[in-house]
Formats: structure tokens, sequence, C-alpha cells
């Protein structure tokens, strides 16, 4: 699984750190998240699409090794 | 929105408790032998073992800087790869007694033994991950 969840945050100009206090996880999750190192739970992909008002869909993407 | 934690886990203090485990064989044993007092010679493995062990156990019971789902799962995974590390370990060192010895069954494996194996392989495997993922 891929995601944008980068890209979503520097379009914020937040920091990862601050993310991660939104969230309610440590900034080492964010960036194994980021870094596509750790797959997240359906329940945080929510949160972070909502933070960031957009679908799961349009931040989290299957990739090639998971079809 | 704070993770909650499902089971229960030692609060941060009981890191530094569980690091005095580690040398306090080494300790018990200089003492026993500037008192003179008689330490049974087939148990002293056995203890080296038992405290390594609970040194271990709290180790790995004990709670993160931070708890999240990453760090429980990456807990989930560690406890799993420690009994997939102990079957083997405990293989190969069967295998080595039994081409030494002739046995299965010898003063060398005992209990505490595969306690602490476990719980270094789960703890070992752990700061890996914490490590890949920092």
């Amino acid at each position: 699984m891929t995601n944008k969840v980068r890209v979503e945050r520097a379009v914020k100009g937040i920091s990862q750190a601050e993310l991660a206090e939104i969230i309610g996880v440590s900034r080492q999750t964010i960036n194994s998240i980021e870094s596509n190192k750790y797959i997240l739970s359906t329940v945080l992909a929510l949160k972070i699409s909502e933070y960031f008002c957009k679908s799961v869909n349009e931040i989290f993407f299957l990739s090639a090794d998971d079809r | 929105m704070k993770f909650e934690m499902k089971y229960p886990l030692f609060k941060r203090k009981w890191k530094w408790i569980a690091i005095t485990f580690f040398p306090l064989p080494f300790v018990i044993m200089l003492l026993s032998i500037l008192l003179a007092f008689d330490f049974p010679q087939e148990s002293v493995g056995d203890f080296f073992y038992l405290c390594w062990a609970i040194g271990f156990t709290i180790l790995n019971f004990t709670e993160e800087k931070e708890e999240d789902e990453m760090i429980e799962q990456l807990r989930l995974k560690s406890f799993t790869m420690g009994v997939f590390y102990l079957i083997w370990g405990l293989t190969v060192l069967g295998m080595l007694q039994f081409f030494s010895f002739g046995s299965l069954f010898t003063d060398f494996m005992s209990a505490y033994l595969a306690i602490w194996l476990l719980n270094t392989y789960i703890f070992l495997s752990f700061t890996y991950y914490k490590w890949q993922n920092r």
C-alpha cells in the first residue's frame, strides 16, 4: 500500500510531529506510514483522511504488490 | 484521540528495575565467594538464566515512551518471531547436545534457559523492528 500523506501534509504545511499529535500516534509512526514501512489500520487511515478532508481512497492506494 | 492499550504493561520506571537483574547473579556469586556461602554448584547456571529471564520479561512488558498501534503491532510481531527463533534455537541446542553427550536430556537444558532465550529473542526482535521504523 502506498500513500500521499507526505504530500497532503506539505500542502497543509504541518510537520510530522504536529500530525502525529493531532492523530494521536508517535512521530515515528507517521514517518513509517509515509515511508510505506508500516501498513496502518483502517481506523488510523480514516482519522488521517478525515483530518485532510479527503476520502481514504484519495490518500491511500493499493500498490502493484497488493494486487 | 489517544491510543488505548488493550493489555496491561509495566510503567516506564520498571525498565530500571529490569536492568538491575542483569548484573544481579554476578553480584550474588561474588558475595557468596566473599562470604564463603556455599552456593549449590548445580544451580549456578539456572540462577543466571532465571535472573536474566526476569530482566528480559520485565523489559518486554514495559511500556514504550509513546504507545500506539504501530508499537502494538511491532510487539506482537516480535513475540511471534521470539517463539519462532526459540524453536529453532532449542532444536540446534538439542542437536548439539545429542551429538556431544548422546542424550537430549542433560542438566544444561532447563525451563529457565528456555524462558531466558524466549525473552531475549523477543527483546532483540522488538529492538530491531523499532530500529527499522525509527
